[in-house]
């Protein structure tokens, strides 16, 4: 691809409509396969870059991993009281920031929300790549983690099922049944594209592999029509999934009776803060990657605007979350519950509470202006603030509840190590490493959804044509 | 009671006694419903002044003034009264007039620690209050009397005079703990051969010619007398491990005995002390290995008088600051450096452990322009050390506390480089206290670890530690009595009528925060020590901790301790977050812990309120030294790295009690289990027992009116509960009361 020579042009923004106009099936297929079917010599250096950094990262991760494993969980800063701390705070982060996906390639399809084609395959990728690196952090949190397949049940020679009363055993239901559905909900998704990219690719390598995985994808009338009945079921069965899986990792806190976990609202609260972040995480990689990819045409200003709007509205039900905790602290006349606010108010991690307040409440309320929504800058710059906030949220949450909770005697504090950061800082590794392989190696627009998508605007168009509107 | 600098509980041969005595006086029952009244006067928070009704902190020099008070109020002939400033006088004037009022009934006692001519003034106090031979009685000395370091001071002397070619120590190390005007390792190295004979080769071991190697209490043969003379018989529960010499056998070896053992020197002199022979002797001595003293051995009370003049002990009042030398609560003198359990255990009040401190008020931090952690240089008679600073609220102002028994150079692998050595400070003429100390402030700071970061009940007393006077509590018509809702469960209540069902009761007017329960559960339980670092980091791995809050005002707060471990609730709240089912409850009302099945989530210690669970983040537990393998308790798991551990209410002993009544064919019975905390307790403060059984001791102290369970209203219902902490003020101290 000519990466290098688009980045150079002015770009013309579209803001009221999906499509950039004169965008046309073929055009469609070919600027997005484009983007993938070039030697494998000729790839771009800024990817390679990415790349390389990505995997240094990784590299970190790994190391970090491979010392916890030797030496022990005692290499992060947790301890009695905050017995839980990065690790679980970076598992709800990152959880949090793959319902984005979910929410946009289910729930949005089954409403039909046209706007959704262009993003819902990166979202979709971002919500696995998001589960897998979220889903490592419950596993290796464990004391001895060589244990850990004791959380499945399975019939042992010990005679033990897990217990089913903890909400940890429900997230390990919540959390397989998510991966593995978005899972097949992305690759489903992608068997008309793989064949696509096999009819088009030149290198016989590439055609098998791709022939092999669009697992003899035709284009048969039979065929869409069983893809039509399998997506709109994968679609329906992910649905319900957006607001479980949330919901049920606020039952980690929530089930549990410390001030700041034992709080009913947490569900709702939850689903809204990862929708809130998924979306964010969402703005902040299509961002870079339209423009880097020229991809102007196809994620059009329009998209960007829907998506603050979900935002907005998800960052409202948050920002009432935290009302409600307020009040509630109030309204229990429970001591503790009212500490707690205290304690965040001006405790010794206030800092903390404030800043998820700037970045999550006050922040984000730019986006009420619809000229500040459609300036990519300031978009970027909010998104990473409600990234950063929902960490903050996180962080809130666990160290903030259990570093003074019912005695006094047992309060204490919490200080991240060298290897918190590296755990945490590691993961993006991970995830980016998966992620720029996927916009390599997978076409990161559905292309025969755009095309569906062209092919009904064309046909609008040529309705108001007939009806005398023209100029559409 | 009127207790001057004195830590009677805790400190000295007598404590363990004393410590149980007082606590008898403290209990109510529906059939004494009376209590003993304490004033305490002392220049930092002791055992015994946590304890008191009336706490009073004063300068340790000033105690003498108070001394001269209370004599000249009781009508000591010849003391006149000093004057004292207003909170002193009107706590001399309530112990003044309860002391007359209970003439015959009450006692005055003075601290080891104070001079020999306050103690003569104390006597003559509770001479006047006729307490002699009622609460006061005498015996003949059982040790000879203490020279202080006069003798010490003679040899080195001696020692420079080129007197000395050949000089033997025992059981004592000298060139660390002489005070710092004696210098006695110059003078070690200038004696042709000094023979050391220890348990460890420590620093005075270092610059002798000959060191021989000592054998433990546990290893040896040998005798004792308690403080009242009672004969006791040490009898060794393992062979030598290094193959160690004990005193007794080296002494004969000096006389030319060298192949005398313990046990033979031992018998042979109760051979001829007993006066016996043959079988006669033999039967006798089996007796007395089997109860472990000899019978009838206390020395018979004596009378004593007091002659000479008694006379004021006031000094002119001196300005400036003084320093207070304490014998660390667990090192003792420093020759227990080496002990981790001792090093790791909590320092009561300050919680500090692996170090000591330069403990002051926090008016006199104020004024020195110091805060916790900062380093001072502390110059006393022209030495000097550096020490970090600690905060001590109810420390008496101008007062910098120093601990010994730190600072050791040659203690071993454990003990090297803990804290800094406060004997280098002392003075011979100032062996406890003294004032010309100066403190400057070092821009440095250190590092000090403790276990309780956090000591203000935050108006949370009511369901932690609760508090009454003994007259609210006797009358609780005179006030609103606090309205108790009965708490319901959405779920059904398990039936623990049936069977044994274990539970602990904890009387919080016995307790004085000694620690005993703490290293005895470390002991029983084989539970490692974590180091400096690690407690730093919050991961101290104690089963049960005695919590401490300051109550009230900083200068003169009420001190309350209280010993926590796992309550074992019935309504657990970490046994339902366990998505392994590792920590279960069991049908008599344990809550265990199952090492094995622990994957290490932490959850459990997350929803646990009491945060009473620990966790090994790292593999604490040293597997690899042998002498270690043979310490370990071989009835208790030793638990890996990443498995979650706690009080089990001493199981082990449980099933041990369990498997002896099976075999005998009955019910285990009252008194049969004691957890080692109990067993280890001086004061009898934790009572562990069958709370199904109307009749054990525990379920009848859990009837009674005063008991209390931690954080109620959680409805954890907790197996553990407490005897509300009662207080006797004197009604008429218009002073503080508690």
């Amino acid at each position: 691809m000519q990466s290098s020579k688009q980045l150079k042009p002015p770009v013309t923004e579209t803001y009221d409509s999906l499509l950039a106009p004169g965008q046309s099936l073929n055009s469609v297929t070919a600027k997005i396969s484009d983007i993938i079917l070039f030697p494998v010599l000729k790839t771009p250096l800024g990817w390679i870059i990415g790349f390389v950094a990505a995997g240094l990262l990784l590299m970190l991760y790994l190391y970090s991993l491979a010392t916890l494993f030797t030496v022990g969980i005692g290499i992060w800063g947790i301890n009695i009281p905050v017995a839980w701390g990065f690790d679980i705070i970076n598992f709800v982060w990152w959880i949090g920031i793959g319902h984005a996906g979910t929410l946009i390639s289910a729930i949005l399809l089954l409403f039909r929300q046209d706007w959704r084609t262009s993003i819902n395959r990166a979202a979709e990728a971002m919500t696995i790549f998001a589960v897998a690196c979220a889903g490592i952090y419950p596993l290796i949190h464990t004391g001895r983690p060589w244990l850990d397949y004791w959380f499945l049940p399975y019939p042992s020679t010990l005679g033990m099922w897990p217990q089913f009363r903890s909400p940890l055993e429900w997230d390990v239901f919540a959390i397989s049944t998510y991966a593995t559905v978005s899972v097949l909900f992305w690759f489903v998704g992608l068997v008309p594209d793989l064949a696509t990219l096999r009819d088009r690719s030149t290198s016989p390598i590439a055609k098998t592999l791709y022939g092999l995985a669009s697992l003899g994808w035709r284009g048969a009338a039979k065929h869409w029509q069983r893809y039509e009945v399998a997506s709109l079921l994968l679609a329906g069965l992910s649905t319900p999934l957006v607001l479980s899986v949330h919901s049920i990792i606020s039952f980690d806190f929530a089930v549990a009776q410390l001030p700041g976990w034992h709080v009913t609202v947490f569900p709702p609260y939850f689903v809204a803060g990862a929708v809130y972040c998924g979306f964010a995480m969402v703005i902040v990689l299509m961002i870079p990657i339209r423009r880097w990819f020229g991809l102007e045409g196809l994620i059009t200003m329009k998209h960007f605007d829907v998506m603050s709007k979900v935002m907005l509205a998800s960052g409202m039900i948050v920002t009432y979350g935290y009302f409600g905790e307020i009040f509630y602290a109030w309204y229990s006349s429970s001591i503790y519950e009212y500490y707690l606010i205290v304690n965040r108010f001006t405790g010794p991690y206030a800092w903390s509470y404030w800043s998820l307040i700037l970045f999550n409440v006050l922040i984000p309320q730019v986006l009420w202006s619809k000229k500040l929504r459609q300036n990519l800058p300031v978009l970027f710059f909010v998104s990473m603030a409600i990234n950063v906030g929902m960490w903050f949220e996180r962080w809130v949450i666990i160290v903030l509840s259990l570093h003074r909770d019912f005695l006094p005697s047992s309060w204490a504090s919490y200080t991240p190590t060298f290897y918190d950061w590296s755990t945490y800082i590691g993961s993006f590794g991970l995830f980016f490493v998966l992620f720029l392989l996927f916009i390599r190696f997978i076409p990161m627009i559905a292309i025969f959804e755009v095309r569906d998508l062209v092919h009904k605007t064309t046909a609008h168009t040529a309705e108001h044509e007939d009806s005398g509107h023209a100029g559409a | 009671m009127v207790a001057l600098d004195s830590d009677f509980t805790h400190s000295g041969a007598t404590a363990i006694r004393y410590s149980r005595d007082f606590a008898d006086k403290r209990r109510i029952t529906a059939a004494k419903p009376k209590m003993n009244r304490l004033y305490a006067a002392e220049p930092t928070p002791s055992h015994t002044g946590t304890m008191a009704d009336h706490r009073l902190a004063v300068r340790a020099a000033e105690i003498a003034s108070l001394t001269d008070a209370i004599a000249a109020g009781v009508g000591v002939a010849g003391v006149a009264a000093p004057t004292l400033d207003e909170k002193a006088s009107a706590w001399v004037k309530a112990a003044v007039a309860d002391l007359k009022a209970n003439a015959g009934k009450s006692i005055v006692i003075t601290g080891e620690t104070q001079s020999a001519a306050q103690h003569a003034l104390v006597l003559a106090i509770n001479n006047a209050l006729g307490n002699l031979g009622k609460t006061v009685t005498f015996t003949a000395p059982v040790a000879p009397a203490a020279t202080g370091n006069a003798g010490l001071k003679a040899l080195v002397d001696e020692i420079n005079a080129g007197a000395v070619s050949l000089l033997v120590i025992s059981d004592a190390n000298i060139v660390y703990n002489a005070p710092g005007d004696i210098d006695v390792k110059s003078a070690l190295a200038k004696v042709a051969t000094v023979v050391h004979h220890g348990l460890y080769a420590d620093e005075t071991s270092e610059g002798a010619a000959w060191h021989i190697n000592g054998a433990h209490y546990l290893e040896s043969w040998g005798d004792s007398r308690a403080f009242d003379g009672t004969a006791a018989i040490q009898q060794p529960l393992i062979a030598p491990l290094y193959e160690g010499k004990t005193l007794l056998e080296v002494v004969a070896a000096l006389s030319g005995n060298t192949s005398a053992n313990g046990h033979d020197l031992v018998k042979a002199y109760w051979k001829t002390a007993l006066g016996t022979d043959g079988y006669a002797f033999d039967k006798e001595w089996q007796i007395i290995l089997h109860d472990g003293t000899v019978k009838a051995s206390a020395s018979a009370s004596s009378s004593a008088t007091l002659t000479g003049t008694i006379a004021a002990t006031a000094t002119p009042a001196s300005e400036g600051l003084e320093i207070v030398f304490r014998a660390d609560s667990s090192l003792r003198d420093g020759s227990a450096a080496n002990n981790g359990w001792l090093q790791e255990v909590p320092k009561p009040i300050t919680k500090l452990v692996w170090d000591n401190a330069a403990q002051v008020s926090p008016a006199t931090a104020k004024t020195l322009g110091v805060v916790a952690t900062d380093v001072v240089e502390l110059s006393f008679q022209g030495r000097t050390v550096k020490a970090p600073i600690w905060i001590v609220p109810g420390q008496a102002d101008n007062t910098v506390v120093v601990h010994l028994g730190f600072g050791r150079t040659k203690a071993g692998k454990v003990g090297d480089g803990v804290g800094f050595n406060a004997y280098t400070l002392r003075g011979s003429d100032s062996l406890w206290h003294g004032t010309g100390l100066e403190v400057k402030k070092t821009t440095e700071t250190y590092k000090l670890a403790t276990t309780q970061e956090h000591t203000n009940l935050e108006g949370r007393d009511e369901d932690i530690y609760p508090t009454k006077t003994l007259a609210d509590f006797l009358h609780p018509e005179h006030h609103e009595g606090h309205k108790k809702h009965e708490i319901i469960s959405l779920f059904p209540e398990y039936d623990y009528s049936k069977g044994y069902q274990w539970g602990m009761q904890i009387d919080l007017n016995a307790c004085n925060g000694c620690n005993a329960c703490v290293v005895a559960c470390q002991a029983e339980n084989n539970i490692p020590i974590v180091g400096k670092e690690q407690v730093l980091v919050g991961r101290e791995m104690h089963w049960i901790r005695i919590d401490t809050y300051f109550s009230g005002d900083a200068e003169s707060p009420s001190i309350y301790q209280i010993p926590v471990a796992c309550m074992h609730c019935e309504h657990a709240p970490c046994e339902i977050v366990c998505p392994v089912a590792a920590t279960v409850h069991d049908d008599e009302g344990l809550n265990s812990m199952v090492y094995n099945r622990c994957v290490g989530t932490k959850y459990c210690s997350n929803n646990c309120p009491y945060k009473v669970r620990r966790f090994n983040f790292f593999q604490y537990v040293d597997e690899e030294t042998p002498s270690l393998k043979l310490q370990r308790n071989p009835d208790v798991t030793v638990r890996v790295r990443g498995v979650m551990e706690k009080c089990t209410y001493c199981v082990q002993r449980i099933n041990e009690a369990r498997i002896d009544a099976d075999r005998e064919r009955r019910e285990i019975t009252d008194g049969q289990v004691v957890s080692a905390c109990q067993q280890a307790c001086p004061s009898q403060a934790i009572v562990f027992g069958n709370i199904n059984d109307a009749s054990a001791r525990v379920s009848q102290l859990k009837a009674l009116e005063s008991k209390f369970t931690m954080l109620d209203p959680l409805n954890t219902k907790p197996r553990t509960s407490y005897m509300i902490r009662l207080t006797n003020p004197n009604p008429e101290f218009s002073g503080k009361t508690e």
